[in-house]
């Protein structure tokens, strides 16, 4: 089966000089949850960056089975899915139905069928009623469900998402493991909230200064503290 | 942080919020044309005026004290720039007076005039903070970009207002993290600080508006701010419009018979 994600000796420098990536390989099988560990720097919204495209110059990076290249830029942002580390990048419009159904329509869905499936996304992530409220009067976790909600509206093969849970009270970080859980789509977590990694992923990759340190099952992963310590965890 | 919207009363039912936007805003266009189009004797007129925009005001279930009060804010603003009427309109004087060799005399067309602008300028923004407030702000842009406004200022318009939350959360949390360090100082060192404040605002809005960017583009965004707005002009919006502009010209003709 063709993997979900894959990377090859990805490198990348950021123009000061600065190397963030250095020659990260890994695979994702499809519909596998995985979380990205690693202290703050150490990456990992780089290799998010990467996968999508948004990075210049990064070769090695294919997303079911095309490879991240300018041209297939449209194709492979129809299969990949970001949810931002700030929600308040993501919820850009006046009224959170709008941002939902934003990327749908964008897409080319009709209307009504954008607002159905903005509806069915909202209720997945546990906003049912949400639809007309002002995105900047949710509280952090509600924020944090409807910015989810904006890329599952879009139906991605995989779901990227970058320190969810950061910010988020237990109650709210319970939800939202809940919320990850369900989804059938290939997910792929970068945090450095151990606890919230281990109740919804089931493989972890460790990152340090750009270079994947560790891969395994989350269970063994996170119970080996000589590695967490020495890796800034 | 919880501000108040502009727009905080446009998600009602009442038959002036069901109006389709576009409708509205025509209709708001032509009364505050004829409006400023009135004469300044066409007393008759202004009431008309004022009746209407009550009715409507009252028909739409907004609070009348909210809009009221705030219609009436622009009376400092409209009183400054019209303060000289009354002595530079000519007409039969009704006071004078001499102030260091200086003759200042009020004329009774001039204080008619004064009064007229006070009435123009507080039912123009009567009608304006009706609509705002009976129309979601993102249906109005929408509307107003279907009506012909260009693309690129409604998105601006939409971000601007989407953000300037933000902004203002941002601004009050810095200053407040200034003057906790910093507690009571001198002027000079609060304008360094300020200084620095608005410098760490500008640096944090562009990097913002550079991911907010990159969140549109991973959703398609090509050029257009895409809503779900799906209003559709049917035959009670068209009746209501058609009432609405009849009345206000019916009014603007009262004042000319």
């Amino acid at each position: 089966m063709i993997p979900a994600l894959r990377l090859d000796n990805v490198s990348y420098r950021y123009e000061d000089g600065t190397v963030a990536l250095r020659d990260v390989s890994f695979e994702i099988a499809q519909g596998e949850s995985v979380g990205i560990i690693g202290h703050n720097g150490s990456g990992k919204t780089t290799l998010f960056l990467a996968m999508l495209g948004i990075l210049d110059d990064t070769d090695g990076i294919s997303v079911n089975g095309t490879p991240v290249t300018r041209e297939t830029l449209n194709e492979v942002r129809k299969m990949v899915g970001y949810v931002f580390a700030d929600p308040r990048d993501q919820l850009f419009m006046s009224r959170v139905i709008d941002d939902v159904a934003f990327g749908p329509l964008n897409r080319g869905v009709e209307s009504e069928e954008a607002i159905e499936r903005a509806v069915a996304a909202l209720s997945s992530v546990g906003l049912d009623g949400y639809a007309d409220r002002v995105p900047y009067h949710l509280s952090s976790g509600e924020m944090r469900r409807a910015a989810i909600a904006t890329v599952l509206a879009m139906d991605p093969d995989i779901i990227i998402m970058d320190e969810p849970s950061s910010g988020l009270d237990p109650r709210a970080k319970r939800d939202l493991a809940d919320v990850i859980q369900s989804l059938d789509a290939t997910r792929l977590i970068a945090s450095h909230d151990l606890d919230f990694i281990r109740s919804c992923t089931g493989r972890v990759l460790v990152l340090n200064r750009g270079s994947v340190i560790a891969s395994g099952f989350t269970a063994d992963i996170l119970n080996n503290n000589e590695l967490l310590l020495a890796n800034g965890l | 942080m919880h501000h108040l919207h502009i727009d905080q009363f446009a998600l009602g039912t009442s038959p002036v919020h069901v109006i389709d936007p576009r409708v509205k805003i025509l209709a708001a266009a032509v009364f505050i044309l004829s409006v400023v189009l009135t004469s300044d004797f066409a007393l008759v007129s202004y009431v008309l005026y004022a009746c209407l925009a009550v009715i409507v005001l009252l028909v739409s279930r907004t609070p009348v004290r909210y809009v009221v009060l705030r219609s009436l804010t622009v009376l400092p603003f409209s009183i400054m720039v019209s303060m000289f009427v009354p002595f530079i309109t000519g007409g039969d004087d009704i006071w004078r007076m001499t102030i260091a060799g200086v003759d200042f005399t009020v004329t009774a067309e001039g204080l008619a005039r004064f009064g007229a602008l006070q009435c123009r300028a507080v039912l123009c923004f009567l009608a304006t903070i009706i609509l705002v407030s009976t129309t979601p702000f993102g249906d109005l842009m929408h509307a107003a970009g279907q009506l012909g406004l260009p693309r690129r200022l409604v998105q601006v318009m939409t971000f601007m207002y989407r953000y300037l939350f933000l902004f203002i959360d941002e601004t009050s949390h810095m200053l407040l993290a200034r003057r906790l360090r910093a507690p009571g100082g001198g002027r000079i060192q609060f304008l360094k600080a300020s200084g620095g404040i608005v410098g760490a605002l500008f640096v944090r809005s562009l990097e913002h508006a550079e991911r907010l960017y990159q969140a549109m583009l991973l959703r398609g965004y090509g050029g257009n701010l895409v809503t779900v707005a799906v209003h559709r002009i049917d035959a009670s919006d068209l009746l209501k419009g058609t009432g609405l502009v009849l009345l206000t010209v019916m009014a603007y003709i009262s004042g000319r018979i």
